[in-house]
């Protein structure tokens, strides 16, 4: 039943990643085209494209921030597992449920307080772009912040007691079972 | 007192360390007033990113990780074992002058530890060496990468305190060839005490221009880079794009090993490696903010020119402080919550914000090498499956000449300044 349950969950974190992952992939490849439209644009035809820094920044600020939730659903985010990793296995557990409920805690109020930030964009323009408001780049706050308490949901019941801590290489990860 | 509580509490527990500062900020925002001042969260993330020269961080990532991929990093190795593997200790002294060629493609220390973890260690246990040297060679070699420009911190500290990018990046290519140096003398003294392997004969002219043919698109790289940024031709973030490109090229047109689909995952494998330092970094503006409102930086100098006034003094405890911290927390989120606190100290004493800038650098990336729990060892010791304890064993020379480096550019400021002088940023 549980292990069902834990199957489950992973999916959806799984689901879940593989959107986020597409819609970064595609940002990161706007951000990069757009700064190269920069240096041609500076160094070449000289067309002085206005919106050309403001737009890399806010794309930047998407891609980098819906990558957040990406690197939860992998536990990529580096902490100190010494103590952790040297706590028996019944301690564990409820230890790493606890880190799990702050994790969460941490980013629903990101999430609560971000809405109100974005609504409060509606108001301004963007610079460089007509008719733009900064609500759209302000709407990333929020945005990372509730994708991010799914996962922490998701992975939380995932790895429920048997929690696998990535290195920097996806292929060698060290299980704490 | 409540906020250092919960960092370290939560850090010792291993929360991840992006939400250890930032729900050590939303505490200590909340002690100043309850929830009132919430709404400064979000707004801190969004501002503490909204930096154009941070965009010069993931397109230097991308540009390495594809570089990696490409199979960039073995002709770099060798050419460097052609240039010095009939030296004693031939594949160590390789492995340094690797990292100095493979500086220029990569920001990160922890990245190039686990990429030549991977190939360089084997490598030399295969050829006779004992694994831990292999791995402590590594350790020692995988800080030059960070310190020779390109380089992750220098982008987040210039960012930070408006030092120019540039300057900072001139100015490290001095201690990162240095460190090189000091620690290929070590790899001489300590393989010919411990007799260990060198090619059979020197490798022919002809072999060197054969090794070069294959390696020199990748050298040329960060020439181009750091040529364009230092003589003022392009912004970082500009080069780095440029990097991305010539990369690209390399990839698709020239070795023809890159497919769409690699290239979709490499862009992805960069992302999440900036979305977990972009955390620490949204996270730190959060504390940040707390400790500025709450005037730590000032207490802190002022505590500290109490305890003493004597400048060489407070650079030594500065640079204690800085080796002590870089091993436990990640070098990054250290950066960016100490920069503003330290450097009005360091200007207090008559030290260059540049000068301090290639100092904390330098010491952070030291740190991450220090035994018993500096992140390289960490990385290493997973990827290599060595036990840190044996690494550490054979660090100690390592250690102790780069700290030598480390101590003579903070306290001759004409050499450390020299390049940055040179080049016209000061």
């Amino acid at each position: 039943m549980l292990n069902n349950v834990k199957k489950i969950f992973g999916n959806i974190s799984e689901a879940i990643s593989k959107v986020n992952a597409v819609v970064i992939v595609i940002l990161m490849m706007i951000l990069v085209i757009d700064v190269w439209i920069g240096v041609l644009d500076r160094y070449v035809f000289g067309w002085e494209i206005a919106w050309i820094e403001e737009m890399a920044r806010y794309f930047m600020i998407w891609a980098v921030l819906l990558a957040v939730p990406c690197a939860l659903a992998k536990r990529e985010h580096i902490g100190l597992f010494l103590v952790l990793n040297k706590m028996p296995r019944a301690l564990r557990i409820p230890v790493l449920v606890i880190l799990d409920i702050i994790t969460f805690i941490f980013f629903l109020i990101i999430f609560i307080y971000g809405l109100d930030f974005a609504n409060s964009g509606a108001e301004k323009y963007v610079d460089s772009i007509i008719g733009v408001t900064m609500f759209v780049p302000y709407l990333s706050i929020p945005t990372f912040a509730f994708i991010s308490c799914l996962q922490v949901i998701c992975t939380g019941i995932r790895d429920f007691g048997d929690i696998h801590i990535y290195d920097l290489d996806e292929k060698s990860h060290r299980s704490f079972t | 007192m409540i906020v250092l509580f919960t960092f370290f509490g939560l850090l010792i527990l291993g929360l991840r360390i992006g939400v250890v500062v930032g729900i050590s900020g939303i505490v200590g925002i909340m002690t100043i007033s309850g929830f009132d001042f919430m709404s400064v969260v979000p707004q801190k993330i969004f501002n503490g990113l909204n930096l154009f020269p941070f965009l010069a961080m993931p397109f230097f990532i991308l540009a390495g990780e594809i570089m990696n991929h490409i199979g960039i990093t073995s002709k770099i190795i060798a050419f460097a074992n052609v240039l010095v593997g009939h030296k004693p200790g031939g594949l160590a002294h390789a492995n340094m002058i690797s990292s100095v060629f493979f500086a220029g493609v990569s920001g990160a220390a922890t990245s190039d530890a686990a990429a030549f973890g991977r190939t360089l260690v084997p490598a030399m246990v295969k050829a006779g060496y004992d694994r831990p040297f292999a791995c402590a060679v590594t350790a020692a070699g995988s800080i030059i990468g960070p310190t020779i420009p390109p380089s992750g911190l220098m982008v987040v500290y210039g960012s930070l305190m408006g030092v120019s990018i540039g300057g900072l990046f001139a100015a490290g290519i001095l201690p990162g060839i240095l460190i090189c140096i000091v620690c290929m003398m070590v790899i001489t003294v300590v393989s010919k005490r411990r007799n260990f392997p060198m090619a059979a004969k020197r490798a022919s002219f002809k072999d060197v221009i054969h090794a070069l043919k294959e390696a020199y698109l990748a050298l040329i790289m960060p020439l181009i880079i750091l040529g364009g940024i230092i003589f003022g031709i392009f912004t970082p973030t500009e080069a780095a794009s440029i990097a991305v490109a010539y990369a690209l090229i390399l990839g698709v047109f020239v070795y023809r090993n890159l497919s769409f689909s690699a290239l979709s995952s490499i862009i992805l494998s960069t992302s999440r490696i900036c979305g977990v330092i972009f955390l620490i970094i949204a996270s730190a503006s959060i504390l940040g903010w707390y400790l500025s409102f709450e005037q730590i930086p000032q207490a802190l100098t002022s505590a500290i020119i109490g305890i003493t006034e004597n400048p060489y003094l407070i650079l030594l405890l500065i640079i204690v402080f800085l080796l002590v911290v870089g091993m436990i927390m990640d070098i990054t989120a250290m950066l960016i919550i100490l920069a503003p606190i330290l450097v009005p100290i360091t200007v207090s004493i008559g030290i260059d914000p540049l000068h301090a800038g290639i100092i904390f650098v330098l010491a952070l990336n030291i740190s991450l090498m220090t035994p018993p729990i500096g992140a390289c060892l960490f990385v290493l010791s997973s990827v290599t499956g060595e036990k840190m304890e044996r690494i550490a064993a054979s660090l100690w020379p390592f250690l102790i000449v780069e700290i030598a480096v480390l101590f003579l550019f903070a306290y001759w400021a004409d050499f450390a300044l020299f390049i940055p002088r040179l080049l016209g940023f000061l």
